[in-house]
This record gives C-alpha cells, sequence and structure tokens, in this order.
C-alpha cells in the first residue's frame, strides 16, 4: 500500500495521543482503519474527510470524558492518590488539570487573550498561507512518477551568453541518437491548433510531439492507447485529447476513440484521452504526434530533421536509472561537441544545458516568491515578537501567583509544565483560526493571482507547512513563557511573596523594549517594501503606452496552412475580413496587425540590412510586424514623419516599410530614415534581394510589458508580405464587446470554418500585462498593514504594562504637582522613544535589504526618500496613538488612592 | 445489585446492537447496524466512549481476538452484553413498554 492508500497519517497521530494506550486503543484506531479502507474504496476524498471527522470527534468525547471523571476524583476525598493511580489515563488526568487551569487563566483575561489569539492567527495564518503556495510552486513535484528524474535539454551558445535556446532539429536528433543518460529523450512544440470537422470551429492550445512524448513523462491514458516511442512516423494523424478538451467539447463520451477531429484542416483519429490534471506543457489541450521525425514547428509544416540553424524544439528526457544531473550533464556536453564539423564554429560552440524540469517551470517566479517568503517572514517575526512580548509581561504578573503555588509545594518542574501547557494551549487558540485564515487566504491568493502562473491553481494548505508555523509559534510560546521561570526556581518564593507586587527590574525590561524596537523596524521594512510597489505600480500604469487602448475591440485568427496555401489567398482573406467588419455599424476603423503590442510574448526579432552599410550595422535588430492600412489610426499611435501604410502597397508594388521612432533613433541617429531601404529578406549583396523603402516613422508602443523600453520595430504592409496569422483591432464608437458577435459572424461570411480567438477589449489586453504587479502590490500591501497592527498591538501592550507599574510612581508625581498633560507626555515621549529608535534600525534595514526587490522596482529609487518618509510618518502615526491610549489612562490615576495603596 | 441500572437511549441502542449483530459483535459492524436502524450517523466519540462506560459499569465485556483484514495484525475487541447488561436492558424495554401503553394511537402506531 503506498503512502496515499492509508489515513491521513497526521489525524491518526493525533488520535494515538488521546485514546486509551493498551489494547482497547490499537483495536479502536485499526477499527477506524478497516472503516476508511472500505469508505475509501467507494470516494478517497470522502472517507479523508470522515477519518478527519471522526478524529476529532473522538479527541472531543475522550478529553471530555476524562475531564469529567477527573472531576469526579477530585471530589472524592478518601483516597484521590491511589484513585489517581488506578486511573488508565492518570498522567493524562494530570495535563487536563493543567489545560482546564490553562484555559480558566486566559478566560479570566479575555483582552490579553484576544490580542495573542489574534496575532498568532495573524502570523501563523498568512505564513502559512503564502508558504503552502510557495510549496506548490517551488518544492512540489510535478504531477508525474519519478518526476526528479524529468529534465529539460537545451541548446546552449556560451559566446552569446545565450543559456536557454530552442533547439534544431538535426540537432535534436543527434542527441536522441547519441545520449546514453535516459531512458527516453523527446522534443515537443507548443502551437495552437484549429479545429473544425464536428462541432463549431475551436483554437485549442496544442503541441506536437514526437510518439516518445508520454513514454518521457511516463503517463498512462484513461482511454485508448497513447502514442509509443516505437511508432515512428505511423502515429501521425492521430491526436491524444486532455480531460479538459475531453470534457468540454466532446461531454465526455466513453466511445470517443477512433473518432475523427480535423486540425488545421487535415483530418486526424483520436486514439487516447489523457487522466485529469495531467497536462505538460501547461494548459495543453491537444497532443499531435508530427508525421516527420522531429515536432512540427508552429508557423509551417516543413520537415525540419535536417535543419541545424532554427532552433524552435523545446526537450524533454527521463534520466535512466543512477545517472545524476552532472554525468547527463557531461555526456550530453561530449555529444554536443561530436556534432558535424560543418555545423561547429570553434568561436562560437553549441552546448547542451540539462536542467530539472521543474526548475524550468518555476524559476522565473523565483524572485516574486521569494520577497513574498520574505514579507511573510516578517511577518511572522512581528507576531512571534508580539507574543513573547505580552507572555513577558503576563509572566511577571504572575510571579506571586506562582511564588505561592512554590509555598504550597509544587516544584519548578511541575510549575514548568504549567507554563509549558498554557503555552501550547496560546497556540492551539492561535492556531485554529490561522488555519481557517490560512484556507481562505490560499483561495485569496489563488483567485487574486494574474494567469499563466504554472501550477497554481494546484496551490492548497499543506498540512506540513502548518506544522512548521504552529511549531514556530509554540517555540516562541515555550521560550518566552518559560523566560520567567528560569533562575525563579533558586529564589526564595518568600522573597517574591513578601514584596507582593512586582517591582520593576531592568532585565525584562530590555528584553521588552528590545522586543518593540525589532517589532517597529521590522514593520517599517514591510511598509517600505508596499510603498515601493505602490509607487511601482502607479508609475508603470500611467505610463503613455504609445496607444489608445479606450474603446478598441481585439480578436486573433490563424489561417490553416492547408487551405490558405499562398500569399494571394491570404491577402485576400484579411482584405474580405476587414472590408466586412468596416462595414459594421458602429465601427470606427479596423486593422490588422502581426503581434499586438502589450500582448504574448512571441519575440518575432529579427536581423535586417541597411542599403549601402556594410559592418556595424549588419546585425542590426528589429521586431517584425506586418500591419494593414488603418493599424495606426485603429490604435492612434501618432504618425511621425512620412506617410501611413496605404492602400497602393500592393503585392506588385514597390515594397514600403513604416518604423517606429526607436529604431529611427537607434539606427539613424539625426538623420532623416525616410528613403532609406532595408531587407528583412537574404543576402544584401544579392541583386534579387527585395528591398523595403522607409517611407513613414510612428510613435512607439510598449511592446511586452509598461515598465520596458521600448524597442526598435518596423511596420510592412500586409499586403506585401501576407503573415497566415493575425490580430484584429477594431476601433468601435460604443462598448467594444457590443461589436463582438457582429465580427465574428463577418469572419463566418468570409471563412466558416475559422475561429476567432481571444477576443478583449484593448483595455483587458494593458490590465493584463498589469496584473502580476497588480498582485504584488496588492500582497504586500496586506501584509504591511497586518504588519502595522502588529506593532501597534505590541507597542500598546509594553507602554500600558509599563504605565501599570508606576501607577504609584505617577500618583505621586501628581500629587507633587505634575499636571494630566505632563502625565500624557512624559508616557508618550517614553514610547515615541523606543519607536525612534526602531525607525533608524528598521530605515538602516530597509536600505540594505531593498535591493533584493530593485528588479521589481520602476520609475522609482528603492531610497526613495518620499516612500521613506510616508512610511515612517504613517508607522510614527500609529505608534502615537498606541501610546496614547494608556498614557490618557495613566493620567487618569487618582492620586490619593495610587499613593495610599502603596 | 437489586435494581438494575437505568440506561441511557443511546446506551440502549449499543447494548442492543452488539445483542442484534451477535457472535460477530466488534465496533465497526455495532456501528454499521447502529446507523442502518436508526438512519443516522453516529459521532465514533460518543460510540467508543459509550463502549468504556457500559464497560466500567458492568453491562458489557469485551475481549482482544488478534487481527483480521486490513488492520496491520491490530486485535479486535469483541463485544459482549453481560448478565447485568441484559437485565438493565430488560428494565428498560419494560418500563418504555409501560410508558406506551394505550398512547399507541395517539403515536400512529399499531398496537
Amino acid at each position: 500500500v503506498s503512502d496515499f492508500g492509508g489515513p491521513p497519517r497526521l489525524a491518526e497521530a493525533l488520535l494515538r495521543r488521546v485514546v486509551p494506550s493498551g489494547w482497547a486503543g490499537e483495536s479502536l484506531i485499526a477499527d477506524l482503519e478497516e472503516e476508511f479502507h472500505d469508505r475509501a474504496v467507494r470516494a478517497r476524498g470522502a472517507a479523508r474527510a470522515w477519518y478527519w471527522r471522526a478524529t476529532v470527534q473522538l479527541a472531543w468525547a475522550y478529553l471530555w470524558d476524562g475531564a469529567r471523571r477527573h472531576r469526579l476524583i477530585r471530589r472524592d476525598t478518601a483516597r484521590p492518590d491511589r484513585r489517581l493511580g488506578r486511573l488508565p489515563h492518570g498522567y493524562r488526568a494530570g495535563l487536563l488539570q493543567d489545560f482546564h487551569f490553562a484555559v480558566r487563566s486566559f478566560l479570566r483575561t479575555p483582552g490579553f487573550t484576544l490580542l495573542c489569539a489574534t496575532t498568532l492567527a495573524l502570523g501563523i495564518g498568512s505564513a502559512t498561507a503564502v508558504f503552502s503556495v510557495a510549496d506548490t510552486l517551488l518544492l512540489r513535484p510535478l504531477p508525474f512518477p519519478h518526476a526528479d528524474r524529468l529534465v529539460d535539454l537545451w541548446s546552449t551558445r556560451p559566446a552569446q551568453g545565450e543559456q536557454r535556446n530552442v533547439v534544431a532539429g538535426a540537432t535534436y536528433l543527434d542527441w536522441e541518437r547519441d545520449a546514453r543518460a535516459f531512458t527516453l529523450l523527446a522534443a515537443y512544440r507548443t502551437m495552437d491548433f484549429n479545429v473544425t470537422g464536428d462541432g463549431f470551429p475551436e483554437r485549442l492550445p496544442g503541441v506536437s510531439i514526437t510518439p516518445g512524448f508520454f513514454a518521457a513523462l511516463d503517463v498512462g491514458p484513461i482511454l485508448g492507447r497513447l502514442p509509443s516511442p516505437g511508432d515512428g512516423p505511423a502515429a501521425a494523424r492521430t491526436v491524444v485529447l486532455s480531460d479538459a478538451v475531453w470534457q468540454e467539447r466532446y461531454g465526455a463520451d466513453p466511445s470517443i476513440i477512433g473518432r475523427a477531429m480535423t486540425i488545421d484542416g487535415i483530418p486526424h483519429t483520436i486514439v487516447a484521452v489523457l487522466p485529469p490534471g495531467v497536462t505538460f506543457p501547461e494548459k495543453v489541450g491537444l497532443y499531435a504526434p508530427s508525421p516527420y521525425r522531429v515536432p512540427l514547428t508552429p508557423m509551417d509544416d516543413v520537415d525540419r530533421s535536417a535543419d541545424r540553424t532554427a532552433g524552435y524544439l523545446r526537450v524533454i528526457g527521463r534520466l535512466a536509472e543512477g545517472i545524476s544531473l552532472d554525468a547527463a550533464q557531461a555526456e550530453m556536453s561530449a555529444v554536443a561537441a561530436r556534432a558535424p564539423a560543418a555545423a561547429r564554429d570553434p568561436d562560437d560552440p553549441i552546448g547542451v544545458a540539462v536542467i530539472p524540469a521543474q526548475e524550468d517551470l518555476v524559476g522565473p517566479l523565483r524572485p516574486t516568491l521569494i520577497v513574498f517568503l520574505g514579507a511573510v517572514g516578517l511577518l511572522l517575526l512581528i507576531a512571534c515578537a508580539n507574543v513573547a512580548n505580552l507572555l513577558t509581561v503576563r509572566a511577571l504578573r504572575r510571579r506571586p501567583e506562582l511564588a505561592v503555588r512554590m509555598s504550597l509545594g509544587a516544584g519548578p518542574a511541575r510549575i514548568r509544565r504549567q507554563l509549558l501547557t498554557e503555552a501550547i494551549v496560546l497556540a492551539l487558540m492561535g492556531g485554529v483560526p490561522g488555519l481557517l485564515l490560512a484556507a481562505w487566504g490560499t483561495r485569496i491568493l489563488v483567485s487574486l493571482a494574474p494567469e499563466g502562473i504554472p501550477r497554481l491553481s494546484e496551490a492548497s494548505v499543506d498540512s506540513r507547512v502548518l506544522i512548521v508555523s504552529l511549531l514556530v509559534t509554540l517555540a516562541t510560546g515555550l521560550l518566552f513563557g518559560l523566560a520567567p521561570t528560569v533562575g525563579f526556581s533558586g529564589r526564595a518564593p518568600s522573597l517574591t511573596l513578601r514584596a507582593g507586587r512586582v517591582r520593576r527590574q531592568p532585565g525584562p525590561e530590555l528584553l521588552r523594549d528590545t522586543i518593540v524596537v525589532t517589532e517597529v523596524a521590522l514593520a517599517l521594512l514591510l511598509v517600505v517594501g508596499a510603498g515601493l510597489m505602490l509607487r511601482t505600480y502607479r508609475a508603470v500604469s500611467t505610463t503613455d503606452p504609445g496607444f489608445d487602448p479606450s474603446s478598441v475591440l481585439v480578436a486573433h485568427v490563424a489561417l490553416p496552412a492547408s487551405r490558405y496555401t499562398d500569399d494571394a489567398t491570404q491577402a485576400a482573406f484579411y482584405e474580405q475580413t476587414l472590408a466586412s467588419i468596416r462595414a459594421l455599424p458602429g465601427v470606427e476603423s479596423a486593422a490588422t496587425i502581426l503581434t499586438l503590442p502589450m500582448h504574448w510574448a512571441i519575440r518575432g526579432t529579427f536581423h535586417f540590412s541597411v542599403e549601402g552599410r556594410t559592418d556595424p550595422e549588419s546585425g542590426a535588430l528589429a521586431g517584425y510586424q506586418v500591419a494593414s492600412t488603418d493599424y495606426f489610426k485603429t490604435l492612434r499611435i501618432p504618425l511621425l514623419q512620412g506617410r501611413d501604410i496605404a492602400e497602393a502597397d500592393q503585392y506588385d508594388h514597390p515594397a514600403v516599410v513604416v518604423i517606429n521612432e526607436a529604431m529611427a533613433q537607434r539606427y539613424w541617429p539625426g538623420e532623416n530614415p525616410l528613403g532609406q531601404r532595408i531587407t528583412f529578406w537574404g543576402d544584401p549583396d544579392d541583386p534579387a534581394t527585395t528591398w523595403a523603402t522607409i517611407v513613414g516613422v510612428v510613435g512607439n508602443t510598449a511592446k511586452d510589458g509598461l515598465d520596458e523600453p521600448p524597442e526598435p520595430e518596423a511596420y510592412l504592409p500586409v499586403r506585401q508580405v501576407p503573415m497566415p496569422r493575425a490580430s484584429i483591432v477594431v476601433r468601435t464608437a460604443g462598448d467594444p464587446y457590443g461589436i463582438a458577435d457582429a465580427v465574428r459572424r463577418c469572419l463566418r461570411d468570409v471563412d466558416a470554418s475559422l475561429p476567432l480567438y481571444g477576443v478583449l477589449t484593448m483595455e483587458d489586453v494593458v490590465a493584463e500585462s498589469l496584473a502580476q504587479r497588480r498582485f504584488r502590490m496588492i500582497l504586500l500591501g496586506v501584509f504591511a498593514g497586518a504588519a502595522l497592527l502588529l506593532t501597534a498591538v505590541g507597542l500598546y501592550g509594553v507602554i500600558s504594562f509599563s504605565v501599570g507599574q508606576r501607577t504609584r510612581e505617577i500618583g505621586i508625581r501628581m500629587a507633587l504637582g505634575a499636571t494630566r498633560d505632563g502625565v500624557v507626555r512624559q508616557v508618550i515621549r517614553e514610547g515615541l522613544v523606543r519607536v525612534a529608535v526602531g525607525l533608524a534600525v528598521g530605515a538602516a534595514g530597509s536600505l540594505a535589504l531593498t535591493r533584493v526587490i530593485a528588479s521589481q522596482v520602476f520609475g522609482v529609487s528603492v531610497t526613495d526618500p518620499i516612500t521613506y518618509a510616508c512610511s515612517a510618518l504613517t508607522l510614527g502615526m500609529l505608534a502615537l496613538t498606541a501610546c496614547a491610549v494608556p498614557a490618557i489612562r495613566a493620567s487618569r490615576v487618582d492620586p490619593a488612592l495610587a499613593v495610599r495603596d502603596a | 445489585m437489586t435494581q438494575p441500572l437505568l440506561l441511557g437511549t443511546f446506551e440502549q441502542l449499543v447494548l442492543a446492537a452488539i445483542m442484534q449483530v451477535g457472535d460477530d459483535a466488534y465496533p465497526p459492524p455495532v456501528l454499521a447496524w447502529i446507523e442502518r436502524s436508526t438512519g443516522r450517523a453516529i459521532n465514533r466519540g460518543s460510540f467508543y466512549v459509550s463502549l468504556d462506560r457500559l464497560e466500567r459499569k458492568g453491562l458489557l465485556q469485551s475481549r482482544p481476538d488478534p487481527g483480521g483484514e486490513g488492520r496491520g495484525g491490530r486485535p479486535r475487541r469483541y463485544l459482549t452484553v453481560t448478565a447485568a447488561g441484559v437485565a438493565a436492558l430488560r428494565h428498560a424495554r419494560s418500563s418504555l413498554l409501560a410508558s406506551w401503553a394505550g398512547i399507541e394511537h395517539l403515536l400512529g402506531e399499531q398496537p
């Protein structure tokens, strides 16, 4: 039976603590296990839930039963000790007494208890939520057997500083032939498929794969048979569905195997369905084995198996048993070095990088997660500091009580046990609401997070993470709960008793002050971090994207190569579609563009040559865009020089190009680029090369995100260089979504089998690019808010305790003529001195630590004085309020009473 | 012990179910019987605590019996109702029947 086969282990461990020892308890646990297995056959999840419920019921019943009987025994005066000794739960009953005493004493001081429990719940809850998400993303293995042996293989070009390149067809075949370190290698390429034939036309995310793909992942089907490594080209024209596509497009039809599905105009046979939740890479719906020895490219279906230059493949491998990552890396480096001499450039060698698949998938998220983990760690520290503080205060107050107990015969061990129990009870009081907060927080995190974070949807509160958080707070409780007993046992209880009240003692006071200073410093760190994120978000969201996103509808089409075989048919398609969209009522203008600004990160960057220029510019790079007429008008991108793309820029007319400002400035600084000629297509020395004349210069647009500097871009007319895919942009008079259906109908009239996908407004596109930042900002903001709250609580606790201790002193001062205002001022001053020290320490810490988030800050310096000043001010104001309440209370001391009590 | 102990409703259910299940009475089948006859899920905590309590009162006896399927070699706790338990059940039944006598029609039951 595997790990997952038995009842929840945590519950079982809990159960062992509460049931009677001996065979009766053993048999009880076995009973539950037996029932669990009966239930698990029907529904595993329900069985686990049932087991937990039964555990809670049993724990409650036995604790309660024990307590009840314990009380009965206490009433029995005859021979309590012997009766106790005969009880099966004798020792447990002693603990129960401690437990009841702890609960009663906490209930006697509801304010203190509420503060502690809230503090702990906030700390445990937020830490657990964030750790759970981080755990899912960074630590939990991919859902494949022995996922630790799954690796990604990349081409590298160390001379160019390129660490992870997609792999060329022939290179992959070399690896496949020569590599011995892997049980299997497989290549794949993600692309979108147009699905037609049965039902509605739809564009689904897919991958073109080699037949060994599933064997490398080591997954099995829930229906049908998966392609296997031996299938070779015989597997072509078959397709494997993900569970999601099977459910949504085919209503989970069990007789789906063998049915036909038309992909990009070519009939395929459905051969298998994958289990639920299995998808690799992320969010893929269709898996189609390639007709060639290497997968297809997204743009064409040419055989690339002899090509060594154009990289486009992703490669995965399964490490063979007993082969380490390093050994595999060494072997692959040797394989790369053996590549055919013709393909090798000694100055620019091509290598291989073998990287664990898990690391590749979530690696880019690491900086964000580390910031979150850091923030939440700080919050947990503050929460612990707070509890430590409150507990020290409480323990000091209890010295007289403890002294009484000791003089009545309780030994130091007994007292420690009592304090230990109290710490545990306190941790539980914070831990249970903390757990709820964690479950809730995880859900909120998942729902707030932007689209496209791999594996996030799998995140759930993890019991291991929860236990770690609980242990941390428990340890704090223990450490500071027991602190007052250190050195206590040796002292004669009578001294403490005689003193009657707590004297000011320098040791604990210093400890408390240190705690408060630390808290203020940590809180400042968080507030500054959140402030920087807030200012970054503002800076980014108010950056001009270079176009006007309001009232623009966007959508995408892709023309299958099987029917749109040449430039003329593609150009005609765009012509007709745009004509009918422009004729719709409410449409101001419409156009097509190859890649939308700020949309998918398809980096169409190409080399170009400038006519008449040789060496230095020969390696010039620019974004490659293909636009129809009216594109700049539709997105309101300003035309700075020359003219727009015109109707007359047809296939048989001289080639023209419009460039953006960044391109003009980079390649023609101080010159007029108009009239210059460039080419993207081939050898500048070849007289047959087509040269495009620069006829206009337009403003820059944000390419990926608003925070990235504009890059050179060249816009070529769609009628001269048609592309098989495009985004349609439509500027409307009213609500852009209002015409979405009409646009769909226009497309259907031109080609009924083409799906229109990704229908959004341009404003949505912009918002999506900000989603990551918004997520970070909100999260850090929440943490900072919680930190402020906790710090205020901590300060309040310390000041009110110190005031409470000095009631007599304050009374005497007032009797001697001190005014109320004077008392208030003095108390507040004492509080603010600590705050000021904390702020200074925090500011220094922030300056040192904000470098960590420097990469995520934009438009504002990490040492931005305004952010620092505002953060310190906020914290200072809050601290003032937290001190003012006890200060005012102190000023209401009746001098007569205070002096008499003394 | 002249007067049989008074039983709670749940205790009656438990003792009766043990007798109904008979030779094979260990907790899971007994629980299943009670859940079937009452149509309710039984709180595992109340059940096991009741077993201990009934045993302390001398109304039932339990003995360990080695193993069984899916129990990892751990014992079963076989349950038998003692003579005192039977007496208590009998007493409970007769007192209940006596208190119901003559009001069956009000309860909508056949006498």
